[in-house]
């Protein structure tokens, strides 16, 4: 029997070491970004993979925007700023946008006839020629035009009317080799940074954000602004953050824990017997967790920190009760409550694994193997280890057990006012229906953002010099060529210009503004041709051309009409942006997107999500909503889990304890009630961390209401529960102060939840007749 | 080394000399903050070595508004105000432009409003100004400092005294336009 135990013991030690080894050489990386929990579905491909281009477009890259008063610092600046930079190469490198472009002026001269202002088309279209002579008149005649005069190349200002209604406004110009920005009110530049690891990597943090915070330092003294976008600087951010919160709180926690501990034991080794095993549940759900999933999230590991509470119970009955018993009999006392604990648990939180929600399944993976874990090592290491605590401790209570337990003895029992407790339960069921049917549900990203204000309001200044509006919708065209995607945009494009005559748009930028589909081009060849047709011998007339003239001007047109191809437009210096537009998707489809300008109404929105639902190769795509909508299909996920399991394990419980499962569930029930209520006042709502941390509340409540059963309210089973209850208060109830939105709204439902399981679960319980 | 320092020294030189010019034109051309006036354009187009000839009338209110109506052979005026530009044939609006949203109609709307209404600090910005003054006569010639300006603007020279008298826009490819301005009246 022994040696079997030392066997298995061996053979689970065995086992953790193992999964933690190739776990440590795997080197998963943190993941904060609430992308990574979104399902990957629902979705076309090419649509996801457009969006997931643009994430990582962000992700991989930090945009540093340097402005000063005059021109001549603020070059020197980005001359100094570059040479800084360049001790990072290697680890993040300056690309080199501005080479790749080219740099010729009136480069789309050669194109004018193919590519007409939307005023001009639209003018030769409706066969209103002579007004495209007139203009052309009072072109000539006027003093300022853009572009050249040349009444043989282009009598018609055609160049000069394309010039006067590029509207793509890129915000980015090239300048002497630099990017400038246009659209801010000091002289402005732009360098890209472009990391070689994801932004979530802290090493590269650790390498890039000093170099970053010295260069705004230095130049700040120079009185020269510099600010960055990035998702690097939010990941270093919040990883400070929780650096922070884990050495305040968290060593807070810990220390008063291990006071409680030697103050109750009087001695160090029942501390590590009962940290032991939380210990190496942490360690194998981390190990499991982050050798199954790609990144392990932040969201995981906050709430697996929350499974530290749970599995702390056992080790905590195992340790209380060898006080006074032999191991092996406190293994045979415990069995069934600690397996009934366990599966309990273990099927609360591995349900969560039936979710279609990545960060979901994650949770329950994490939650499923640390509580196994931690059993399994409660029941197979410390029988050998906590030995010493019976032999000298035999049959003699704990003082503090003796303590809890007469404030338990003196609490009135429900079970002699059977009124009362159907008042009670009523009021209870009530409150209960309320909450679910009174409280909001709150599903805003502000839930998951970490970064303080002043780090948003600078990324979004640099955002918004590159011309990335705010505005978190856009529209996804896509084609199975280049030809075809610009055909249905511009077919597409028709409806948004009806929108914006209607001032329900303000504006939007897409490709074929400035590249219109051959088969557009060809058109308005055609078109042009019409007008010369039409209109240059009055032209010829009032200019005064020689019929040799006219005729070189017809020669001229005939010989020169060419198309502009996506491959010369994508080598052109404004196009650069754009360049990625151009190349196929993996499913071999082609994709572009149309960037929406203003705020939108409701109304507008429904529109053009009516339209894109009629279109298959058009979507409407809004990230933030669409993070929301996440978040609140996880909420009520969640939630609806969260009665199913109430429902499963109250049938499952039943089976052992009959009519006595209302002992073993009300006071969770009633924690997590009261919890839920208090959040609900607090913060006028609810939030899918709430509910999380409900699992937490029950989870623990479960467990207290189970041992208490089983024990038939026994000294130390008593302590024990108190003593568990009482660490992961301090352990999580703690993060109620903490600024990290996630980790404070799990704190506000586990501090008041286990506070009032440990004060209702003695009202419950079966009177007893010894002491 | 000696070299240097001669050089520096004449660029200084040449600089104050520059700048004390330019000063004075400043003084010089200080613009009425209303004026009226008649003007007549020759247009030289280089391909067909001939010239067009038109004439009309302008009236501007100083960083307000700029008319610049052409009467003859054909009738388009031209309303210039710093965020818009207008143009107008037989009295119907056939264009409007805005400078917010184009960067070429901003830096032609400036250019304009530089050269009608001598602010040059503006013309400054895109050109480099070379300024002899002369008692009260005053000649300034504009090089462009951008090329994308270049590429439609060779050269401007600007004469006058109290007012501008005389503008000539050179165009890269040999064409010229030479305004004169008439009957000025400040009202």
């Amino acid at each position: 029997m022994i040696i079997n135990a030392k066997l298995s013991a061996l053979v689970w030690a065995i086992f953790v070491l193992t999964v933690c080894l190739f776990a440590g050489v795997k080197q998963t990386a943190f993941d904060t970004s609430i992308m990574a929990l979104l399902p990957k579905h629902e979705q076309k491909p090419v649509i996801s993979e457009l969006q997931e281009q643009q994430t990582s477009e962000y992700a991989n890259h930090i945009f540093i925007m340097i402005s000063a008063n005059d021109k001549q610092s603020a070059k020197a600046a980005v001359h100094a700023v570059s040479q800084d930079l360049n001790t990072l190469i290697g680890v993040a490198d300056l690309t080199s946008l501005a080479n790749s472009a080219s740099k010729k002026t009136n480069a789309l001269y050669p194109f004018r006839f193919a590519l007409l202002s939307d005023d001009v088309a639209k003018r030769l279209e409706s066969g209103d020629y002579e007004e495209q002579l007139n203009s052309s008149l009072s072109n000539l005649f006027s003093p300022m035009r853009a572009g050249k005069t040349d009444p043989i190349q282009d009598p018609f200002f055609l160049y000069s009317d394309l010039l006067l209604n590029q509207k793509i406004d890129t915000q980015i110009k090239l300048e002497d080799g630099l990017l400038r920005l246009t659209n801010t009110g000091k002289i402005s530049y732009l360098l890209v940074l472009e990391l070689h690891q994801n932004p979530f990597n802290l090493a590269t943090q650790a390498q890039v954000v000093p170099v970053l915070q010295s260069i705004k330092q230095k130049m700040n003294e120079q009185s020269i602004s510099v600010s960055y976008s990035g998702l690097l600087l939010h990941a270093a951010k919040g990883a400070e953050q929780a650096k922070f919160e884990i050495s305040t709180i968290g060593l807070g926690s810990i220390l008063g824990i291990v006071i409680i501990i030697l103050f109750v034991f009087r001695r160090v080794a029942p501390l590590i017997h009962i940290l032991l095993p939380v210990i190496v549940g942490c360690l194998v759900a981390m190990a499991v967790t982050s050798l199954y999933f790609e990144r392990v999230h932040l969201i995981t590991i906050a709430f697996g920190a929350g499974l530290v509470g749970v599995a702390v119970d056992y080790s905590m009955h195992f340790v209380c009760e060898s006080y006074l018993n032999d191991g092996s009999i406190v293994v045979r006392k415990l069995f069934p409550g600690l397996l009934l604990g366990l599966t309990s648990s273990v099927l609360a939180y591995g349900g969560l694994a039936l979710t279609p929600f990545p960060g979901l399944q994650q949770i329950a993976v994490f939650s499923a193997t640390g509580l196994i874990a931690a059993w399994l090592t409660v029941l197979l290491f410390l029988p050998l280890i906590t030995t010493k605590n019976t032999l000298s401790n035999k049959e003699s209570y704990l003082p503090t057990a003796l303590v809890l337990n007469s404030y338990q003895e003196a609490l009135p029992k429900l079970d002699q006012y059977p009124k009362t407790t159907g008042l009670f339960v009523t009021i209870l069921v009530t409150t209960c229906f309320s909450v679910f049917f009174w409280a909001t549900p709150q599903d805003s990203i502000r839930l998951l953002q970490t970064s303080p204000p002043s780090l948003l309001k600078e990324d979004q200044r640099v955002q918004q010099a590159l011309g990335n509006n705010t505005n978190s919708a856009f529209l996804i065209v896509s084609g199975n060529s280049t030809e075809n995607m610009l055909q249905n945009e511009e077919l597409f494009r028709s409806k948004l210009d009806l929108l914006m005559q209607h001032g329900l748009l303000e504006g939007y930028q897409s490709i074929s503004q400035s590249l219109p589909s051959l088969l557009r081009q060809q058109h308005n060849i055609g078109l042009v041709k019409k007008l010369y047709q039409a209109k240059l011998d009055t032209y010829a007339q009032v200019v005064g051309l020689s019929k040799q003239q006219k005729e070189a001007a017809n020669r001229y047109l005939q010989d020169n009409s060419q198309t502009l191809s996506p491959e010369t437009w994508s080598t052109l210096a404004a196009n650069f942006q754009w360049s990625e537009t151009l190349k196929p998707r993996s499913t071999g489809e082609y994709a572009t997107m149309i960037r929406l300008q203003g705020s939108l109404s409701e109304s507008t929105v429904k529109q053009l999500e009516d339209a894109a639902i009629t279109n298959n190769n058009i979507s409407y795509v809004d990230q933030v909503a669409d993070i929301s909508k996440t978040l609140a299909n996880y909420r009520a996920n969640i939630a609806d889990w969260l009665l199913t399991a109430y429902g499963i394990i109250t049938l499952l419980l039943a089976l052992r304890y009959r009519l006595n499962v209302w002992r073993v569930m009300l006071p969770s029930v009633t924690g997590a009630i009261i919890a839920l209520a208090l959040a609900v006042f607090i913060n006028g709502g609810y939030n899918i961390f709430n509910l999380i941390a409900l699992m937490l509340v029950f989870g623990i409540g479960l467990d207290i209401g189970i041992f208490l059963q089983e024990s038939e309210g026994g000294a130390h089973t008593w302590l024990a529960v108190s003593l568990s209850t009482f660490t992961s208060l301090l352990a999580f109830g703690l993060l109620a102060l903490s600024k990290t939105p996630v980790l404070y709204h799990f704190g506000i439902i586990v501090l008041p939840g286990l506070l009032a399981i440990w004060l209702v679960s003695p009202l419950m319980q079966t009177r007893r007749l010894e002491t | 080394m000696k070299n240097t320092i001669l050089g520096i020294i004449l660029f200084l030189l040449s600089l104050s000399s520059f700048a004390n010019d330019l000063d004075r034109l400043k003084t010089v051309t200080a613009a009425p903050d209303k004026l009226t006036g008649t003007f007549t354009q020759s247009k030289y187009l280089a391909q067909l070595d001939t010239s067009l000839q038109s004439t009309g009338e302008f009236n501007y209110l100083r960083d307000t508004q700029i008319i610049w109506h052409t009467l003859s052979p054909i009738d388009s005026t031209l309303e210039l105000t710093p965020n818009t530009m207008l143009n107008y044939q037989n009295g119907i609006q056939v264009n409007k432009l805005d400078t917010t949203t184009n960067p070429i109609v901003a830096v032609l709307s400036d250019i304009f409003f530089g050269v009608m209404t001598a602010q040059w600090q503006i013309l400054e910005e895109y050109f480099d100004v070379n300024a002899e003054v002369v008692g009260e006569h005053w000649k300034a010639t504009l090089i462009p400092l951008n090329k994308n300006i270049g590429s439609f603007i060779h050269k401007v020279t600007l004469e006058g005294d109290k007012y501008l008298k005389q503008v000539t826009l050179y165009e890269p490819e040999g064409n010229l336009t030479h305004i004169e301005f008439d009957q000025l009246q400040q009202k």
